[in-house]
């Protein structure tokens, strides 16, 4: 009976070492994450390696970047109402509705120009390649912008 | 037997009175018995079905298959729980990506 406790005892001993020796080898770089922020940064932080003051700016990169994003979302839901309405008001292509789809152009272009200053100056804040990295993630996402 | 025989055995079987006498502690014993079985509880059985596992278990060569089984079995849920680990890394990739594009917030 001893022998079979014993066993036991080694057998949960290395089940649950194999566990934790799984999950750390496919987790290499996992990190213990400050609660305070949204989870989406917890996992950029985790993604891209981010040291405590590297997290601290690009985090405070990001608020900043906010606004300009909130602004830009506006001008995007006012430029579609518009384009809207001329579309379904107008028998053909009016000068009115060619300039409400230059300015949903415009709003694009813009909407890119702002996402992509923002990812450089987030990825200079990262380490050399996982700033590289970063730049891939988010290229697709800025080419694909407003045709999804 | 025949009536008519004139066996002298017959004479000495008419005579004979067994006089056995059952020992005075054979009904103690049967009790003592009836007792003991009643006595043996489920934990009884348990306990011998688990010292016949540990015979068994506790050979090199089983103790050694259940120990890799073990080993598997920890490796194998640290791979599930990673699996599902890596889908919430694409969810929450996902959401950072919606949180910079102000065209997804328009759709939210």
């Amino acid at each position: 009976m001893k022998r079979l406790l014993l066993l036991l005892a080694a057998a949960l001993s290395l089940g649950v070492g194999a566990f934790y020796a799984s999950q750390r080898m496919a987790q290499h770089d996992s990190c213990v994450m400050p609660m305070n922020k949204t989870a989406e940064m917890r996992w950029l932080r985790s993604e891209f390696k981010l040291t405590d003051a590297q997290y601290e700016r690009i985090s405070a990169l990001h608020e900043q970047y906010k606004p300009t994003c909130e602004r830009l979302c506006a001008r995007i839901a006012e430029s579609n109402e518009k384009v809207t309405r001329l579309i379904q008001s107008s028998p053909g292509m009016n000068p009115e509705l060619k300039a409400a789809l230059q300015e949903s152009a415009d709003v694009n272009r813009d909407c890119r120009q702002a996402l992509l200053e923002h990812v450089y100056t987030v990825s200079h804040e990262m380490n050399s390649a996982e700033g590289r990295r970063y730049i891939e993630m988010m290229q697709q996402r800025i080419v694909d912008m407003g045709h999804q | 037997m025949n009536p008519q025989s004139n066996d002298p055995l017959d004479a000495v079987l008419k005579r004979w009175q067994p006089q056995a006498e059952a020992s005075t502690r054979f009904q103690a014993g049967v009790w003592q018995r009836i007792a003991e079985r009643e006595a043996a509880s489920p934990w009884t059985f348990f306990r011998q079905r688990l010292e016949e596992w540990s015979a068994l278990l506790t050979r090199p060569r089983y103790a050694t298959a259940v120990l890799a089984a073990v080993v598997l079995i920890g490796a194998g849920l640290a791979q599930i729980e990673n699996a599902a680990t890596r889908e919430s890394s694409q969810a929450l990739q996902a959401r950072y990506l919606n949180s910079l594009d102000p065209y997804s917030q328009t759709h939210s």
